[in-house]
């Protein structure tokens, strides 16, 4: 690198490959000054383009957001009593109440902790920071910032089914 | 602008670590001139490297869903193949990175042999060389269990059967290796714990002292040991280049080949997922990855004992190289007997491997088709498939 | 040059037989001569690997399950020795079907009357009438198509099993089996032979060409085992109720139901060929990519001075 006072043996082999466009003589400070610049922005593409598969790679699968319907014995669930189970990944309480059956999509709004069925009080209760939802999911007491979401639900003869 | 933080970043570093010192060493090591007669094929071992880097990110990507045990190993495999993205091509860079890593580290080995690089005073980076070689194996035979696939369990059983062989020892042995009489959970595991905690340290460790006493040494003159050893200034004298940049574009070429031929490997001949291990259906013709075939098919001709030491007697002659071989001489053509047993023995190995590939399968040859019995003999289907029969017949090919 | 084992029914029937036998001594002679020619080759290897350890427990209980196998292979007659070729080569030597399975007999013994005891149930040739309930104690959804169709009861078990499939060779179900020169020119016309084979390539083909398609597929990681499943699932619809059943009507009704499903697998394996594809494509970015790079760097190599 540091002797380039020999311009003639290095620039001979340069004008063989005539790769470069114009400028004769063809300097070979200049041309690798080029070939840098080309390098630095290949790199920089491939490197993109190798990152690009490792983030898509840590990214959650699409088939592992769970089941998109999940189906719960009606015998298994008497009245007055809950079951949370995983659906489309998120955990959801469904609960047999005096008025029928109700789902809801278990996680708090306030802090992310799973609600749960009081049968006492008829109540689902946060464990967290004393949250209380009413069986149409509206906040009751607790620092909670809404409602729980509803989640569909229909129930044949013996089955309830959670999803479409 | 950039520059200028850059300058008030390095001071910065510069004043409380004096990094100017370590940046002027690697300079002065990095600019070091290698002698004139540095080829291509002097690129293997930063290839090698490469490949255990490779080997090194791909690894750990894989970890995050892989699930080391019996019944979840298999389902994890192909969940990565199948379900995350882009998990193919993770998986795919391990497998034919392995076979790659492998390949090229037996090719340096190969160079460094022929070049009479082993000899003083570098004995002891072949010895750490030949360490490496033994720890990358030793990845190559843990790794091929893991995705608990039949080709991997029953490749596996027999591959760790052969320990079983050596004297006195032998059975403890491979209780110890499997963790138990058969391969099972717990081979796994321990497999598992050997490829990705204790292989890859013991690898750093090896590379790091091969990687300084070669820095040290400087690469191997072509010159005999009892000429003195060039100074860096006398080989720049004697027109030796700097090893940066001019090796290390020379590398850098070659590890980008490699790479492309390897993607164009894996997008054309992608290696598959088997089936999932049967402990209780043994698949015909069980054969070790292709850098065991050799010494798995020598095994076959002899009996077990003899092989075993044998086999340990060819390991240790290989480790001790350099100090059997003290002939002065490194280039190849004026050590005409090493540079024919070297041959020899590569021709020996590629036959030997050969043999096993063809061994317990068929072929047409001629129009006839042939059964390929475990020694890798022929023998036309339908004539000669007993084992019983034999004997009988043996009497009258005498006649 | 025994027809027997073929049981005659009719001419036809003893002409087939007569051009099957007329190959065969050719083709046990010349099997024979290899396998003599080959002794001698092995031998020399053989004495070089005299010391070799031989897994002797399992050869010997292969050798002492084949007496039939051993000593039938060695005798002179063509007819007696042939069969145990053919069987070597055949789907029941894997399957582990062995000779007594259907001729009876005591396989374990080396003396030729305890070998050939009709105490111990022999049979030289199975009884023509018998032969479809032989092969049906495994393959029972064929016998039971079979038994009530044209040609079972009806036909008189005329063609049985062994007519089509041939006996010791186990000849693999293909549609070329429903020809007129080979099997069926007795009874049947070359029209409505056409139709047949017809209905059976539009029912089976596309069912190759999904597995065939998945097996290439596979490896690469995209998924495919939904396509292989439902493939499977076809096949044995078909086998369950469109196999050995021989009458039109049934069988296009079975082709037309699968039919309405061979689209919706069809397009599972286009997307899966799509995204083999688009791997490919990806991997060439990446190999374009490498091969310039290493261009530039050759020219920038080349460029440097010569120290």
């Amino acid at each position: 690198m540091s002797s380039s006072k020999k311009p003639p043996g290095s620039a001979a082999p340069g004008e063989k490959s005539g790769k470069t466009p114009g400028k004769t003589p063809p300097d070979p400070v200049r041309r690798r000054r080029f070939l840098q610049k080309c390098l630095g922005a290949l790199g920089s593409i491939g490197s993109l383009m190798a990152v690009y598969p490792l983030i898509r790679y840590i990214e959650p699968p699409p088939e592992a957001e769970g089941a998109n319907r999940v189906e719960i014995d009606r015998a298994s669930l008497p009245p007055g009593t809950s079951r949370t189970v995983i659906y489309r990944g998120r955990p959801t309480i469904v609960v047999n109440t005096s008025d029928g059956y109700i789902a809801y999509n278990a996680v708090c709004p306030h802090l992310g902790c799973v609600v749960k069925w009081e049968g006492g009080t008829q109540n689902l209760i946060c464990p967290c920071h004393g949250g209380i939802f009413g069986t149409d999911g509206s906040v009751l007491g607790g620092p909670i910032p809404g409602p729980l979401t509803a989640v569909e639900l229909s129930v044949t003869d013996d089955k309830i089914i959670v999803g479409v | 602008m950039i520059r200028r933080l850059s300058n008030e970043v390095y001071n910065w570093l510069d004043d409380r670590t004096e990094i100017s010192v370590i940046i002027g060493f690697c300079h002065r090591q990095l600019t070091k001139p290698v002698p004139r007669h540095l080829n291509w094929l002097f690129s293997f071992g930063t290839v090698t490297l490469m490949f255990f880097l490779s080997q090194a990110v791909s690894g750990v990507f894989l970890m995050i869903y892989y699930e080391a045990s019996a019944d979840t190993a298999y389902e994890s495999v192909k969940y990565i193949m199948e379900q995350v993205r882009f998990g193919w091509l993770m998986r795919q860079v391990h497998t034919y990175g392995a076979n790659f890593m492998i390949a090229f580290l037996l090719l340096h080995s190969v160079r460094v042999f022929f070049y009479g690089g082993y000899k003083k005073p570098r004995e002891l980076t072949w010895l750490f060389g030949v360490g490496l070689l033994a720890v990358t194996l030793a990845f190559g035979f843990t790794g091929y269990l893991l995705p608990w696939d039949q080709l991997s369990y029953w490749g596996t059983t027999v591959g760790t059967e052969i320990a079983a062989a050596t004297p006195l020892i032998g059975e403890y042995l491979l209780i110890l290796m499997r963790g138990g009489e058969i391969i099972s959970d717990v081979t796994l595991t321990r497999f598992f714990v050997l490829h990705v905690v204790l292989l890859p340290w013991a690898f750093i460790a090896l590379v790091t002292v091969h990687l300084v006493l070669i820095r040290y040494k400087g690469i191997s003159p072509l010159e005999g040991t009892d000429v003195p050893e060039k100074s860096p200034e006398e080989l720049k004298q004697a027109g030796g280049k700097p090893f940066y940049p001019q090796h290390v574009m020379k590398e850098a070429i070659v590890v980008l080949l490699v790479l492309a031929s390897m993607i164009f490997m894996i997008i054309y001949y992608p290696l598959p997922l088997h089936e999932k291990a049967d402990p209780f259906n043994t698949p015909v013709g069980v054969k070790p990855e292709w850098y065991f075939l050799s010494s798995y098919q020598a095994l076959k001709y002899l009996p077990k004992t003899i092989g075993i030491i044998g086999s340990g007697l060819v390991v240790l002659a290989i480790c001790l190289l350099p100090f059997w071989d003290r002939t002065p001489a490194r280039h190849p053509s004026r050590r005409p007997i090493a540079t024919s047993l070297g041959i020899l023995f590569i021709v020996l190995n590629i036959a030997l491997a050969l043999l096993g590939k063809i061994s317990e399968t068929e072929m047409t040859f001629m129009g006839t088709r042939y059964h390929f019995d475990i020694y890798g003999w022929p023998h036309a289907i339908g004539t000669v498939e007993e084992p019983a029969a034999l004997p009988d017949t043996g009497g009258e090919g005498t006649e | 040059m025994s027809s027997q084992m073929h049981t005659g029914q009719s001419a036809g029937h003893r002409t087939r037989a007569g051009t099957w036998h007329s190959l065969i001594p050719r083709k046990a002679a010349l099997e024979r001569a290899a396998y003599r020619a080959r002794t001698a080759l092995i031998l020399l290897p053989l004495l070089v690997l005299s010391w070799t350890p031989v897994d002797s427990a399992e050869a010997q209980q292969t050798a002492a399950a084949n007496n039939c196998v051993s000593c039938h292979a060695d005798l002179d007659d063509e007819d007696m020795s042939l069969p145990v070729f053919e069987w070597q080569r055949s789907v029941h030597r894997p399957a582990d079907i062995y000779c007594q399975d259907c001729h009876g007999g005591n396989p374990s013994t080396m003396v030729e009357d305890e070998a050939h005891d009709v105490e111990m149930d022999f049979v030289g040739l199975p009884d023509p009438y018998d032969v479809h309930e032989l092969c049906g104690e495994c393959h029972q959804i064929q016998m039971n198509n079979y038994v009530p169709s044209p040609h079972g009861l009806e036909g008189d078990f005329w063609p049985n099993c062994m007519d089509c499939h041939s006996n010791h060779e186990v000849v693999f179900p293909q549609a070329s089996m429903i020809s007129i020169p080979d099997n069926c020119e007795d009874c049947h016309e070359q029209a409505i032979m056409d139709d047949y084979i017809a209905l059976t390539d539009r029912g089976l083909e596309p069912i190759v060409e999904f597995r065939r398609a998945a097996e290439e597929i596979r490896s690469s990681g995209v998924p495919v085992d939904l396509i292989l499943t439902q493939a499977t699932l076809a096949r044995d619809a078909y086998v369950e109720r469109a196999s050995h059943v021989f009458v039109l009507e049934k069988m296009v009704a079975v082709v037309d139901s699968l039919e309405q499903i061979y689209p919706s697998i069809r397009e599972k394996v286009e997307t899966a060929r799509t995204e083999v594809d688009t791997r490919r494509r990806f991997g060439w970015m990446f190999i374009g990519l490498f091969l310039v790079a290493a261009g530039i760097l050759w020219l920038y190599r080349r460029s440097l001075p010569d120290a």
